[in-house]
């Protein structure tokens, strides 16, 4: 049989490490709420049964304020699954088990796991689950997901929870009245075939101001008729505070009655928190963070760099014996072209930054892992204001460092449409890991010994530019006030190695593969463009490829590159930003770096690396764009980013020219 | 009650109960939702005087921006 099952639950609760350690796959991790913004799915198998799992986004509660979580609500109350597991963080039962009561009251057949059973210890907790079990009628299991404890045996409960068959009746007695409205106005509900949820949880949520089945003009005035008695009844206050209080003081009950507190409040330290009073204080947090960057970088360069020259070195190696090996065969010279020049150009100096950006990732990583992220929204809120962004638009921008696609689906946690949709236009200007290439190969000919500060110089160019594009846009299209900031701080975490090397190398494999298959393709596609018509000289002008470039070539003049070569790596990289490097190895081939020193001046070299950052998001940037915020919008980024990346690359070049000749 | 004051003013280290949520629908749902409800008891850990704030609510820790914290009023514990 094939069964379906939801994890749903809080967010930071650690849905997607069970959901990890039941499917053995590697969806991403972090310590911060919010990591996880679509439905993620996978499988078990079981006997002869398939476990269809689907690890939902986060959600605090089922009255959603944003996208990621409204995906969850949606999923959680549709028939598709047949059991929900929900995930309780155990060492902040509060929030959890009032979410869980919510769900338990729409009817839903569940599955309780109590997680992060490690913490409760250390916070000197004991909990009655055994009484919890009974009171709300409900089975559940303890894990500490993150060292696969009790996950085997989930597997096997998931199993026997689905096929029991137990009707989930709790549910919250409110006041007599309440009660008989409620019982009178769900005669005029009928919940649809495809939502699982009872008629008197639909219309509590109703009275909270949650309209989930889009009743009809006529139902919608019945039901608003019995939402004023009831609003009446209790004086008119707001009704979805009402309902929240009562929940959080039956959840208050349900506590007292099965938690005790071995280790009193003040015998217990709070490393976090005297962590958190230096990392987020008001004049030390800025510039803690800008340090923390900055050693990120640093490892990303002294690490990084001495590996990519031993692959560098590698690559002329064997470049040289495979030379001399095929003109030792009489081989035709354009089939030894073909190889090292077309293949081994392209792909090969592309290959080498693979240090590099496996470092990055490691220190993303990380960030993400020990709980740093959420402390970057809260710290930078303020600073981000000044720009129109909200602190929250921080996370993705430092997700954006790695790759532009899956920060600009992270911005869904942001409340307010206007928020995430200003966020999504500044995140490609953010340096992605494939830009970080271009950056190393020109600041190493160019600027030796001080490679590492020009490069971070780019990520910050990068950045100020963001911000004050941001500010720009705000102005024009969005001129609506920033939602405000509430953002829960997790405990620090050692960061789980075995969690972050394993997507480090998840990372740096699909790295390699884009190297055998789009960038090898278009190093065909460009060795053949630079080979013809038959009989021109290689990524000559009078090359089909020089053609092309010196077509584009001449806009690029007053940017200080107005060469054929510059064109093309510019217009290739456009498909991905590391066909920019590729592209130019597979013109030059083994000749890279001498070529680039004669063609380029440090200036123009600049210019062409600030061209490179703020130029034209590459194709997946754009269709996510186009995804999430519609094709209005990627257009819009289109636009702008050409212009401004021309604009910003000429001014520099044009006034460090006019400064040297001064001086 | 007259001693109520904003979180914003709140001195670090101190513990208030939550008076009054003066904001919008969307305002005091972000709040109810991390259990800020009106009642509740909190510590101020870091933070404050009218920068972003971070509370403790029992176990957890809460970051809250400044324009927020202006509009939740709390009074002595
Ligand atoms: N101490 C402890 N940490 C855990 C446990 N399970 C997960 N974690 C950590 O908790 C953090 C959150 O885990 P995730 O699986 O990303 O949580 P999630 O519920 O999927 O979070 P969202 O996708 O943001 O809703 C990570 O840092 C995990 O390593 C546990 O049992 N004990
Ligand atoms: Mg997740």
């Amino acid at each position: 049989m094939n069964y379906t099952v939801a994890i749903a639950g809080n967010p930071n609760s650690g849905k997607s490490t069970i959901f990890n350690a039941l499917t053995g796959l590697h969806q991403h991790i972090g310590n911060w709420s919010g990591v996880t913004v679509e439905k993620k799915y996978g499988e078990y198998k079981i006997g002869e049964h398939i476990i269809n799992i689907v690890d939902l986004p986060g959600t605090y509660s089922l009255n959603p304020k944003s996208i990621d979580e409204r995906i969850a609500r949606d999923f959680i109350i549709s028939k598709k699954s047949d059991l929900v597991v929900v995930v309780v963080n155990a060492s902040d039962l509060e929030k959890s088990l009032t979410l869980l009561i919510d769900i338990l009251e729409a009817g839903i057949k569940t599955l309780v796991v109590f997680n992060m059973m490690d913490m409760v210890k250390i916070q000197g907790k004991t909990i009655d689950i055994r009484t919890l079990e009974k009171i709300l009628n409900i089975r559940i299991l303890k894990t500490v997901a993150h060292k696969k404890i009790g996950t085997d045996r989930l597997k096997l409960s998931i199993l026997q929870e689905i096929k029991t068959p137990t009707q989930q009746r709790f549910k919250i007695q409110y006041k007599e009245r309440i009660e008989t409205t409620i019982k009178k106005a769900i005669k005029y509900i009928t919940v649809p075939e495809n939502i699982g949820v009872n008629k008197r949880w639909i219309f509590l949520k109703f009275l909270e101001g949650e309209n989930i089945l889009n009743f009809s003009e006529e139902t919608l005035k019945r039901l608003n008729e019995y939402k004023k008695i009831i609003s009446d009844f209790l004086h008119s206050q707001n009704l979805e505070l009402y309902f929240v209080e009562k929940r959080y003081a039956y959840v208050e009950g349900l506590i007292k009655e099965t938690v005790k507190n071995e280790l009193p409040l003040e015998k217990r330290i709070f490393i976090s928190d005297r962590i958190d009073r230096i990392v987020t204080n008001k004049f030390l947090g800025i510039p803690i963070f800008i340090l923390v960057m900055g050693a990120m970088f640093y490892l990303v360069f002294t690490i990084g760099t001495p590996l990519s020259n031993l692959i560098e070195s590698f690559f002329e190696w064997i470049s040289v014996i495979i030379k001399t090996f095929l003109t030792g065969l009489n081989i035709s010279s354009i089939i030894i072209s073909f190889i090292v020049d077309g293949i081994i150009g392209g792909v090969g100096s592309i290959i080498v930054f693979l240090p590099n950006i496996a470092l990055l990732f490691l220190g993303i990583g990380i960030l993400e892992s020990s709980g740093y992220m959420a402390r970057a929204a809260f710290i930078m809120d303020k600073f981000m204001h000044i720009f129109g962004l909200h602190g929250k638009s921080f996370i993705p921008m430092i997700m954006g460092f790695g790759c532009t696609v899956p920060a600009i689906m992270s911005a869904r946690t942001l409340d307010s449409e206007k928020d995430r949709i200003l966020t999504i236009l500044v995140l490609p200007l953010m340096s992605c890991s494939a830009r970080l290439p271009i950056y190393v190969l020109f600041a190493s000919i160019f600027f030796p010994h001080k490679e590492a500060f020009v490069v971070l110089s780019l990520y910050f160019l990068g950045i100020i530019i963001a911000m004050i594009v941001a500010r720009i846009f705000k102005n024009i299209f969005f001129k609506a006030k920033i939602a405000p900031l509430i953002v829960e701080l997790p405990p620090y975490r050692m960061p789980v190695w075995k969690d972050i090397f394993i997507s480090v190398w998840i990372k740096s494999k699909l790295f390699i593969k884009k190297a055998g298959t789009v960038i090898l393709l278009a190093a065909v596609i460009m060795w053949v463009l630079a080979s013809l018509p038959p009989g021109v000289e290689y990524a000559s002008r009078e090359s089909f490829i020089g053609k092309i470039g010196s077509f584009f070539a001449p806009v690029l003049k007053l940017s200080g590159f107005g060469f054929y070569e510059a064109a093309v790596a510019l217009i290739m990289g456009f498909m991905a930003k590391e066909l920019v490097v590729s592209s130019l190895g597979t013109l030059f081939g083994t000749t890279l770096r001498s070529s680039i020193q004669t063609l380029f001046t440090p200036i123009s070299a600049y210019a062409f690396m600030i061209m490179s950052l703020v130029y034209v998001p590459c194709i997946a940037t754009i269709a996510t764009i186009k995804q999430e915020a519609g094709w209005k919008w990627s257009v819009i980024v289109i636009l702008y980013s050409i212009i401004l990346g021309w604009i910003l690359a000429t001014i520099f070049y044009q006034t460090s020219l006019l400064i040297k000749t001064i001086f | 009650m007259n001693n109520t004051f904003p979180l914003l003013k709140a001195r670090i280290g101190s513990q208030v109960i939550i008076d009054e949520l003066k904001g919008g629908p969307g305002f005091y749902r972000r709040l109810i939702d991390m259990g800020l409800l009106p009642g509740t008891n909190i510590e101020i850990i870091s933070g404050g005087t009218n920068g972003p704030i971070i509370i403790a609510k029992d176990g957890i820790r809460i970051g809250i921006g400044a324009r927020m914290a202006a509009k939740i009023f709390v009074r002595p514990a």
